[in-house]
């Protein structure tokens, strides 16, 4: 048994370290740290650009492409967040709090270095907990009926709506059922009956992820650039080695509880990397013994935000792998590359790929040490990077956000399809409604139809089902108890509950 | 800066109600499709007929659009939301930020429904790119040097942009 998990590790290194792998590896861990430096061009971008692209490659290749650059997005926002005081990626919001002020300070190479440094760590972190908590959810998994799976899918949607919408829930709700609408469109999987076609042949294979991914999160960053104005950018980059180890070192607690915040965060569906930052932001500064020093240029504070939302990483990855539902949106994006490439996460993961969980956990290591060593290496020439004009950048991304949705179906439909849903989107962002529950309700959107008809088919539209399981009543509770903790009433008795209590 | 946060709309109670009155319709509409997607499909029972899940959905959309529209009609009376859509209109019509923005889309648009598929690929992609950059990087006075500039990096990016994917990845391109 040993032997055969040694014999996988001993493929997935071997993959990972061939010249192509190598060259692979590297290329994509550069392009995601570029993609995370400049602002407006997100690490769902990144990966959802590279499924296209590596459509053609190899499974293996593919996947760790993937991972890559998914880990060099994350890590490289802070650069951006450090230097021009504009996160890189969402992600890397809460490191601008005290890495900016760090780099007013002069001390923006020594900021990066530790940021850098602190998100490899939680990389590995987040790496130990998919490799240890996978198997374990996998084994939980398979005792899920199909009606068990149907109540998975809405409570990922409802959970995603209440997180992501800054407390609006109705607003994310809102967006996750039109994301299962979405997923309607097209014949359906048991009967193959078509709905919402409008007699369009193109509609009747449904509505392809990664072209609407590509348009709700793209297209309105291309938009925002008409506005966008040239940020002022703080230019010395230098730094002491061992200075940021001995911080890195001083600082194990707080990596440690902001890695295993950032996974707990991550493996929420729809949660993702920067609520990861942000909670283990918000956990170093209430643990820490001079809470009024972050804001102003804290180290903590850096380490606490860049481990928590790269650590968010592998949080995400753990449900993708055992349960088949994204814990981000990246992650969304990757279990549509899994699917394209052959690969079938979810219960069976540990039965069919068993060799699967070990190549993403290697693949993840060594991405995570690549990144490292080249974000050290760039440091000097991300000023110049960071120099380049939105304006001048994004009607390039546009058009690789055109090849990206053309690639995987060769289908100029497609094409049409994202430049759709990127007006949604821009309507979405307007209005303040969140876009992962959209896509969470996508994804989703087919697994709870079927497995939903094929609950009541087997039990003859006896719903009594749904109330003799534990595991079912655990998920109607749940999804009952994250609506009712928004209603109003419900608000306004904690408010008097609260009021009484100081009085 | 404080030009653009003038006249740039923000999402607001007209923009609200709209939306909700929107999703509220899509909501009936769907509920409508699920019934006729059952009568439609020759399954005799509705529970496991193709118009379950949209009847679902439709079901939970209408209670929601229902919640956010009597939310946004309780902090915002209706002719207030009404005013405000009028007065939504007139700040799209008149803030700079939308117009550029439109004509941007209205190049993208030309792009992917008119010169993908009927033109080669790297004349839609230099005229678009070319496009867009002057459209987006204009400034009065625009010199020779400057749009030689920007039709030269128009030139370079559809350059790079096929040899790394259609030379390089070898992926197709539309």
């Amino acid at each position: 048994m040993i032997g055969t998990y040694l014999s996988f590790v001993g493929e997935a290194f071997a993959i990972a370290l061939s010249p192509q792998g190598l060259l692979c590896m590297v290329l994509s861990t550069f392009v995601g740290l570029i993609f995370g430096m400049l602002p407006g061009l997100t690490s769902t971008m990144a990966v959802a650009l590279l499924t296209g692209l590596t459509y053609h490659f190899d499974g293996s290749l593919a996947i760790l492409s993937l991972l890559a650059i998914y880990i060099g997005a994350i890590s490289g926002g802070n650069q951006s967040a450090i230097l021009l005081n504009i996160p890189g990626t969402p992600a890397s919001a809460a490191t601008a709090m005290d890495g900016y002020p760090l780099a007013l300070k002069g001390r923006a190479g020594h900021a990066i270095f530790c940021a850098t440094g602190a998100s490899f760590f939680g990389t590995i972190i987040s790496i130990v907990c998919v490799a240890f908590f996978t198997p374990i959810l996998t084994v939980f998994a398979l005792k899920f009926m199909s009606h068990e799976m149907f109540l998975l899918a809405v409570f990922g949607v409802v959970i995603c709506g209440n997180i992501t919408s800054n407390g609006d829930p109705l607003k994310g709700w809102l967006s996750g059922f039109i994301g299962l609408l979405m997923s309607q469109v097209g014949m359906d999987t048991i009967y193959s009956y078509r709905r919402f076609t409008f007699g369009n042949i193109n509609l009747s294979a449904g509505i392809t992820l990664l072209p609407v991914m590509i348009g709700l999160f793209g297209f309105p960053e291309v938009i925002k650039a008409f506005g966008a104005q040239k940020a002022k950018m703080q230019k010395n980059t230098k730094y002491s080695i061992r200075e940021g180890l001995r911080d890195l070192r001083r600082n194990w607690l707080n990596i440690l509880r902001s890695g295993i915040l950032g996974m707990i965060m991550g493996a929420i569906p729809g949660v993702g990397e920067d609520t990861g930052g942000w909670i283990s932001y918000w956990s170093e500064k209430k643990a820490s013994k001079h809470p009024e020093e972050f804001g102003k240029g804290c180290i903590d504070g850096v380490i606490a935000a860049e481990t928590g939302n790269n650590s968010a990483i592998g949080g995400a990855i753990i449900p993708v792998l055992s349960l088949a539902i994204p814990g981000s949106t990246s992650a969304a994006v990757l279990l549509a590359a899994f699917w394209m490439h052959g690969y079938r996460p979810g219960p069976l993961l540990m039965n069919e790929t068993p060799e699967f969980l070990y190549y993403i956990v290697v693949f993840m290591v060594l991405s995570s040490i690549c990144m490292w060593l080249l974000a050290m290496l760039i440091a000097k020439f991300s000023v110049k990077v960071l120099s380049v004009d939105a304006k001048t950048l994004m009607p390039i991304v546009f058009i690789c956000c055109v090849i990206g949705s053309f690639v995987t179906s060769n289908r100029l439909f497609d094409i049409k399809i994202m430049f759709v849903f990127g007006l949604l989107g821009i309507i979405m962002s307007y209005l303040h409604i969140p876009g992962a529950p959209f896509l969470l309700g996508i994804i989703l959107g087919n697994m709870a139809d079927e497995n939903l008809r094929r609950a009541l088919l087997l039990t003859h539209g006896d719903v009594s089902i749904f109330f003799t399981r534990p595991i079912s009543i655990f998920f109607m509770l749940l999804i009952a108890y994250m609506i009712l903790i928004q209603l109003p009433f419900y608000k306004r008795w904690k408010e008097n509950r609260k009021a009484k209590k100081k009085a | 800066m404080s030009e653009e946060k003038n006249t740039r709309p923000d999402a607001r109670c007209g923009a609200e109600f709209l939306a909700g009155a929107v999703c509220w319709v899509l909501s009936i509409y769907v509920m409508f499709k699920a019934i006729t997607f059952w009568k439609e499909d020759y399954v005799e029972e509705f529970y496991y007929s193709s118009g379950l899940m949209p009847m679902i959905i439709g079901i939970a959309l209408f209670i929601i659009s229902i919640s956010y529209l009597i939310r946004t009609l309780k902090e915002h009376p209706l002719k207030e939301c009404l005013s405000d859509v009028k007065n939504f209109a007139v700040e799209l019509v008149k803030s700079k930020y939308v117009h550029k923005a439109i004509i941007g889309l209205i190049i993208m648009g030309i792009y992917i429904y008119l010169f993908l598929g009927n033109t080669p690929f790297w004349i839609g992609t230099f005229i678009t790119l070319s496009a867009l950059l002057l459209f987006m990087n204009w400034s009065k006075p625009m010199s020779i040097k400057n749009i030689a500039k920007f039709l030269l990096i128009s030139a370079c990016g559809t350059a790079a942009i096929i040899i790394v994917f259609e030379v390089i990845f070898r992926v197709p391109l539309p």
